[in-house]
């Protein structure tokens, strides 16, 4: 598996999507399932996936799969 | 004792997890208003008419001084991003209630349907059992939005009922259990 499908993996599971329907530009709102609820679960599944603790902002920072690469990067992951 | 006594009783500013709450002052009113009647906001209201200049200035003269409800603009990094309210339902004042029913919304589009949104509603949720010494919060629903179901589930709510509205209430026990695990994520 790919860096980056792993993490088109992690954000289909935790917005409960198929893996197509995700892509760099997906981003908050774009799709009903991506909701706070559903943010926080995919949160988790990345902390847990990457073996992260994401300061708060940058959790809320987190609005699209890019921004989430571009996040985990500060954290030395390469996605 | 005057509800302007009983009003100076509730904190006009709640602040924590990251977020401040602050009392709804004349000033704001216009944005408040424009932003309730954004169909993004008002198609999950239990009102849904147009509010105009004049109603808003009265719904505020109304609400400034009474002990029965609260409303807040919530802010973020010292931005006005939503608003919060608390109320009784019973007409009985907030400190003390047995129930008290919150709300809120995110307006600013940077933050809608974010993390964020859960902690206001922590630090709302705070307020009411810890301040105000309620027993038990409710909320109501309507039965098309899916994402403030989930969220009040997330924060410990149980269905009580579902007709026209799906009512929600959540007790102090579940509370502190349930919001371990959003508190767990606010690292400030």
């Amino acid at each position: 598996m790919t860096q980056n499908s792993r993490l088109y993996t992690v954000f289909a599971e935790a917005l409960g999507v198929q893996i197509d329907q995700i892509s760099d530009e997906l981003k908050y709102n774009s799709i009903p399932s991506w909701d706070s609820t559903a943010h926080m679960v995919l949160i988790a599944a990345l902390e847990d996936a990457y073996d992260v603790m994401l300061d708060t902002d940058d959790i809320i920072d987190m609005s699209s799969v890019v921004k989430a690469k571009e996040i985990l990067a500060k954290y030395d992951v390469v996605v | 004792m005057t509800n302007s006594n009983l009003k100076g009783m509730l904190s006009p500013i709640l602040e924590g997890n990251g977020v401040c709450l602050r009392a709804i002052e004349e000033q704001d009113l216009e944005m408040v208003r424009q932003w309730r009647n954004d169909p993004k906001i008002s198609q999950f209201m239990l009102t849904q008419h147009t509010i105009s200049i004049e109603q808003q200035k009265q719904w505020y003269e109304h609400i400034r001084d009474i002990e029965t409800q609260q409303h807040f603009v919530i802010e973020y990094k010292q931005q006005p991003i939503g608003i919060a309210n608390i109320r009784t339902l019973s007409g009985d004042q907030l400190l003390g209630a047995e129930t008290i029913e919150p709300g809120l919304y995110i307006y600013d589009d940077r933050y809608r349907g974010s993390f964020l949104a859960f902690c206001p509603a922590l630090t709302l949720n705070d307020y009411c059992f810890d301040t105000l010494r309620c027993n038990k919060i409710i909320a109501r629903v309507l039965p098309n939005n899916d994402a403030a179901f989930r969220f009040n589930a997330m924060l410990g709510y149980a269905e009580v009922s579902r007709e026209e509205l799906i009512t929600m209430e959540l007790l102090k026990a579940q509370y502190q259990l349930s919001s371990e695990k959003i508190r767990k994520f606010i690292r400030y």
